[in-house]
């Protein structure tokens, strides 16, 4: 029709038009060019359109219209075009071409990186998409380029085919990742994976396919399916996304995930949550969604679901970080600006990781930008960060850099306190991380990263501890179905400590641990229904266990070394995401582990039943180098499943198994950065954990509103604890203080967030419990009588609110609240006096609970124009941390003062703390 | 085990640090209202448990054993009184006394000698039977000096330090404990020779007079024993020596360096066992375990119960050698020149009105001050009050 050209004819009939919405029109165009149509229109309408005429060079348009609407007429005129239309003010339509306008985006812009790629959003009618889905006003359209896939096969019963194929990025060639591609019309709709690929299952016919993602330009395709076929194409990237998009991110992920107990912290976010010194924190983010708590404001590390602080992998780009916080705990060691992602596995652990009982806390540094120099700069009240994305080749690689360091020292130089003034105290850390697009099936990523804090309180000491980690990763694709990483990664955590006063006992004392990993992980997706990752790891171990020698001429410190401890610990591992039907999917992983404690080695063997110690002792063994001394392998089983019992509503259950071979020694009841860790060996076994998880995950109002409830029963054995006074540093022996028992959790655990709208956060109430069990038939090795007790984390009740609330688009408030039950504290059971010292005797552990935690935060957020062509973007944050001013002992202790036994307590932050810190992103 | 002797010390040091690190965190905070306090706190649970506090030394003399109970955070030391109290040794049995409640005397004079093992028991009230492990007198040793220098300590505070050296050639000592007694002399500022007493304290007969004082109470002199803790051990050195060991500290501002100040050192060689028993018992109720809380739990010692194994016994029996000295100086010594410290009791000085307010009633407040010793005579005063 539109290739004929015909004479210019048209007919006029002004019927009754009214200025009103639903003005009708009859007109007729017969072979007219669109110039003169839409004259035609202005002619008989109040309509004024605004277009280029250019546009229109070789458009013919014909027809008859009886009383239409203008939007159905435009619709008829417009539709085979490249042209969209927009009207505003009621009577001005714009004309576009290619670009679009729009105030918000498509429903279901985001959908679920998950293998059970699709999933229908609500019932459809099987009938043709309509090009132009939403009838309202603001509509808007581009070319739609249409495809025929496959041969029409009249006889075939099936009434679904299968669509895949791989995206790529038309700017820089990479790959096209996380752009969700929706069907028009019927609620049908996937996301592309990491390598842009993506699959999925389309009603026999036509389809409209909107490919959209932050990054890129939208594009729209008309598929004609016929049958299965693979369509592959490129999109060219977009401006910049907003921030509050990136929130929407997993909204259906929780949903639709197979797993539970997976939690995201979405980085983007955090910035508005105010923190202690405005330090961006992702970990005291992670700490306010349910099932992760820390001991305090002053505590390192993390429980997460009645787990010990050292149960937790912590990866950065694939390699372990052992203590990611600065200033004991204060501040977090990961450079919140280079973070990407971070998602947290409290439940189901996939198969591929592993060697910690309770989580993994897996956090990827973004790539740099390929094309742009990009960054960004922070200042705040005690540290500076910078950013820098610079491209190496264009649209092929980058290198990001991120350094973030304290000024206290300055502060303390200062400060007006004698006492202080010669104190230092600082920290920093680097992060570098080289990023290459080879081409499109391989790609390269390398990560280094460097955190050391340096403490000199006391005027005759020095005390540091540093991280160190390399990483390298290779992704590469084999073909459609098969894809695979192989990682490199070395990490090393290690302490010093230099005491230098006047006497004869001045030293250095050190301690390293070291860990270098092989990992091989593959996919293979096998069709629609399964996608299987396997692979295989192997870590060794090298730890230098302390050494102590002596400082200066006079010191008379005996020299002396702990006998380095070697381990390999290996795993293969295999899962299968298994779509059962639409509604139930299954990911069933398992993990062998292997662990093998190596030569050269000194080993005690003890009398079997009796309790470690010297009068036990059979004999020690020497093993030569290499040699394996003792091996443990268990097959972890990684089971989970989720059925869907409508598109909003899904319920999971599964079954996770762990073990642990390498422990956090600490004879403290929170963990500090000298403790040290500890392989399994001859005496020493491996931890092991299994968890037993059920949720209920639902969602609201288009997944503006997630609510979830999470319930986990956990039973670990073999944990490690410590006989009363126990010394775990420079201890030769240290199976004679060691104790390994059972512990014993369980939880429920509720979520409601908000995801989008002018208010979003979330509340999150906890009411989790966490035993530990320190039986044996010796008095010496029980604790507690041997029955359960409360372990030193256990804090019942936890509630956690998060929310920000925007204003403008400008500016927001946001707010924390915190309310934890008090942490258990062992109290005395009675004073006594011997030698005219005041003492305290102690009985069992953990009887007592310090005061309840509470805290409130507040915080005032200023973003800078949004302009496009702003050279910066600005962001301050006003904030106050602990608005009521509420002293939360940290911990209640006692102590003899002048010959008397006092009751103390010690906590940081006694008054409300306001901070101010400014932001530049370029 | 000399490591994990070490590491005690470490991790004391380690818990200082994180300390003052969040005390410099409070600073920069501008929060410095003090990252502790004190706090009263209700434990709830009460152990009732025998606190045996016996030692014997190689000083020839009549030992003492003190037996009492533990007691509630708060409250005051209970005794265990009637308790049959021996220590058997080199053939012995020497018997104890109650000569106070609580207070059990050897009935004779003996000194613990070496190579010998001595082993204490107690039968008490109730019937039932303690006894220790055996012990040994320590290495005997002397020590070497005890000097005072004035410095300045690790927390800013200026004062008077007194150091020890000690050094044991055979290398066998290890493990010490000290105490010490400081006798100061006082002497009381704005000391009159005249008292004031109530003659009559009823209106219209208020009246207060003067009288001497019986004796001469200007100037007395106290004693106070050491009541924390101090062990220290050498194992970890190459040589067994106490180097410049600082027992006792006592800031300029402390009145007690007013005038005469002497201080006894006492030094204790202990076993092993004895160092770790105090050292763990120490840790547990030291600044050290602020913010990186130390695991506490019951300690057990060398003194178990033979009527119930089971039954929790505080108290290390140790025999040890014990050698002292004495050091002495004058606050001119160290202070030429300087101001006196701050009296111990700052006194306000009144002229409190000896008439009431009516009359017949009883007489203004100084008769009522007299009486109960809440004030002393200075001078005569006729101003204003």
């Amino acid at each position: 029709m539109k290739k004929l050209l015909l004479v210019i004819f048209f007919l006029v009939s002004l019927l009754s038009f009214s200025q009103e919405s639903e003005a009708r029109i009859t007109i007729t165009f017969d072979a007219v060019s669109m110039v003169e149509a839409i004259a035609m229109i202005e002619a008989k309408t109040d309509y004024r359109f605004y277009f280029i005429e250019d546009w229109f060079t070789n458009t013919a348009v014909s027809g008859t219209f009886q009383e239409v609407t203008l939007q159905e007429l435009l619709q008829e005129i417009l539709k085979d075009t490249l042209f969209n239309y927009n009207t505003i003010e009621d009577t001005k339509v714009i004309l576009t071409k290619y670009n679009r306008i729009y105030n918000e985006l498509p429903n279901g812009f985001f959908e679920p990186e998950v293998i059970t790629n699709t999933t229908k959003l609500n019932t459809i009618e099987k009938a043709e998409a309509p090009i132009f889905y939403n009838q309202n006003s603001s509509q808007v359209s581009k070319k739609i380029e249409t495809v025929r896939i496959g041969k029409e096969n009249k006889s075939s019963p099936r009434n679904t085919f299968v669509l895949e194929g791989t995206i790529t990025n038309i700017t820089n060639g990479g790959e096209a990742h996380n752009v969700a591609i929706t069907v028009t019309g019927n609620g049908i709709g996937t996301v592309t994976n990491q390598d842009g690929s993506y699959r999925i299952s389309l009603p026999k016919g036509m389809n409209v396919i909107t490919a959209s993602s932050l990054v890129f330009q939208d594009v729209k395709k008309r598929i004609i399916l016929y049958n299965d076929g693979v369509l592959d194409f490129g999109l060219s990237e977009a401006l910049e996304g907003l921030d509050e998009v990136v929130i929407q991110g997993n909204i259906n992920q929780v949903l639709k995930e197979v797993s539970a107990g997976v939690t995201k912290v979405d980085v983007e976010q955090i910035k508005n949550v105010p923190l202690v010194l405005g330090e961006r924190d992702i970990f005291k983010v992670a700490a306010t969604m349910p099932g992760i708590s820390s001991a305090g404001e002053g505590a390192e590390g993390y429980n997460v679901r009645g787990g010990k602080v050292d149960e937790n992998l912590i990866l950065l780009d694939d390699g372990v970080i052992y203590n990611p916080s600065h200033f004991f705990g204060i501040f977090s060691a990961i450079n919140p600006f280079s973070t990407d992602e971070v998602t947290i596995y409290k439940g189901h652990v996939p198969a591929e990781y592993g060697g910690r009982l309770s989580s993994v806390f897996d956090i990827r540094t973004q790539d740099a930008s390929v094309d742009k120099l990009a960054g960004e700069a922070s200042i705040g009240l005690v540290t500076s960060n910078v950013l820098l994305e610079v491209p190496v080749v264009k649209e092929k690689a980058g290198l990001l850099v991120g350094i973030r360091a304290t000024y206290s020292d300055i502060i303390l130089r200062n400060l007006d306190n004698e006492e202080l003034e010669k104190s230092e105290a600082s920290f920093y850390d680097a992060i570098l991380k080289y990023y290459h697009e080879i081409n499109d099936k391989n790609s390269i990523r390398a990560t280094g990263y460097f955190s050391r804090d340096d403490f000199s309180i006391t005027s005759d000491s020095v005390f540091g501890y540093s991280n160190r980690m390399a990483s390298l990763r290779w992704d590469h694709t084999f073909d459609e179905k098969n894809k695979g990483a192989f990682i490199v990664s070395n990490t090393q955590y290690k302490f010093d400590i230099e005491f230098d006063g006047q006497t004869n006992r001045n030293f250095e004392l050190g301690y390293k641990v070291n860990e270098t990993e092989l990992k091989l992980n593959l996919v293979y997706k096998a069709n629609s229904r399964h996608k299987i990752n396997y692979g295989l790891s192997t870590k060794l171990y090298g730890i230098e266990p302390g050494f102590i020698r002596p400082l200066g001429d006079n010191s008379q410190v005996i020299l002396n070394t702990i006998a380095d401890e070697q381990a390999l610990e290996s795993a293969l591992f295999i899962s299968d995401i298994f779509k059962v039907t639409d509604r139930f999917s299954v990911e069933a992983g398992i993990r062998f582990s292997f662990f093998a404690a190596l030569g050269a080695s000194t080993q005690n063997v003890y009398e079997e039943d009796a309790p470690k110690n010297d009068g036990s002792l059979v004999e020690t063994r020497e093993y030569g180098s290499g040699e394996f001394i003792k091996t443990y392998g268990y097959p972890e089983f990684r089971i989970a499943s989720r059925y869907l019992l409508t598109p909003e509503l899904s319920i999971k259950a599964g079954v996770n198994t762990s073990a642990q071979y390498i422990h956090r020694l600490s004879t403290n009841t929170t963990a500090a950065p000298i403790d040290t860790w500890k392989l399994s060996d001859l005496n020493i076994k491996p931890q092991r954990a299994v968890q037993y998880s059920v949720g209920v995950f639902k969602n609201f109002k288009e997944n503006m509103y997630e609510l979830s409830a999470e319930g986990y029963y956990k039973r670990s054995k073999d944990i490690l604890d410590y006989k009363v006074g126990a010394e775990l540093l420079l201890n030769e022996e240290l199976e004679q203080e060691v104790l390994q028992g059972e512990g014993k959790a369980y939880g429920i655990e509720f979520l409601l967030k908000k995801t989008s709208g002018k208010f979003s956060g979330w509340l999150a109430y906890t009411y989790a419990r966490s035993f530990v069990k320190l039986d044996s038939d010796f008095a010496e090795e029980r604790v507690n009588n041997g029955d359960f007790f409360r372990s030193n984390y256990d804090r019942p009740h936890d509630v956690s609110f998060v929310g920000n609330f925007k204003l403008t688009e400008r500016f927001s408030l946001s707010g924390n609240f915190v309310y934890q039950t008090g942490r258990p504290v062992t109290v005395p059971t009675g004073n006594f006096i011997v030698d005219n010292v005041e003492l305290l005797t102690f009985s069992d552990r953990n009887e007592f609970r310090i005061p309840d935690y509470y805290r409130l935060d507040l915080g005032f957020n200023v973003e800078g124009n949004h302009k496009k062509n702003k050279l910066a973007h600005s962001f301050w944050n006003i904030s106050v941390y602990n608005v009521l001013g509420r002293n939360n002992p940290y911990s209640v202790f006692f102590v003899n003062e002048g010959g008397e036994i006092k009751a103390k307590q010690a906590s940081i932050f006694t008054v409300p703390v306001p901070t101010i810190s400014y932001n530049i992103k370029f | 085990m000399f490591n994990i002797i070490r590491m005690k010390y470490f991790k004391k040091y380690i818990g200082k640090q994180k300390c003052r690190l969040l005390l410099v965190i409070c600073i920069l905070l501008s929060t410095a209202s003090g990252c502790i306090e004190d706090t009263s706190i209700e434990t709830g649970v009460f152990e009732d448990l025998l606190v045996i506090d016996a030692s014997i030394s190689n000083e020839e003399k009549q030992h003492e054993i003190l037996l009492s109970r533990t007691y509630r955070y708060g409250g005051d030391p209970v005794v265990e009184t009637d308790a049959i109290v021996t220590i058997i040794g080199n053939g012995f049995e020497y018997n104890f006394e109650e000569v106070e409640e609580g207070k059990y005397v050897s009935q004779d004079v003996f000194e613990a000698i070496l190579n010998v093992d001595y082993r204490l028991k107690i039968i008490t009230a109730e019937g039932n039977v303690y006894s220790s492990t055996n012990k040994k007198l320590t290495t005997v040793i002397e020590i070497d000096d005890l000097y005072i220098e004035r410095m300045t300590n690790d927390d800013g505070v200026e004062g008077m330090a007194f150091y020890v050296d000690s050094f044991d050639p055979s290398n066998r000592s290890k493990f010490y404990r000290y105490e010490y007694e400081s006798t100061f002399k006082i002497i009381a500022p704005m000391w009159v020779r005249e008292e004031a007493f109530v003659i009559g304290n009823e209106c219209p007969c208020c009246e207060v007079g003067l009288e001497d004082r019986l004796e001469n109470t200007r100037v007395c002199c106290s004693t106070e024993r050491s009541s924390e803790l101090n062990v220290l051990e050498s194992a970890t050195l190459d040589a067994d020596k106490v180097v410049k060991y600082l027992i006792h500290f006592v800031p300029s501002t402390d009145y007690k360096l007013s005038h005469r100040y002497s201080l006894l050192a006492r030094q204790f060689v202990i076993s092993e066992g004895a160092y770790l028993y105090y050292e763990t018992l120490g840790d547990f109720s030291s600044e050290g375990s602020v913010f990186s809380q130390i695991q506490t739990g019951f300690v057990e010692g060398n003194i178990t119960s033979e009527s119930n194994p089971a039954e929790k016994v505080i108290g290390y029996f140790d025999v040890n050698s014990v050698s002292e000295k004495r050091v002495f100086f004058n606050y001119d010594d160290y202070y030429p020149g300087e101001v006196l410290p701050d009296f111990a009791i700052l006194c306000s000085l009144q002229a409190p009105s000896l008439r009431g307010e009516y009359c017949p009633g009883p007489c203004g407040p100084l008769t009522t001050l007299i009486n109960n010793k809440a004030a002393s005579y200075l001078e005569n005063y006729a101003g204003t009050p």
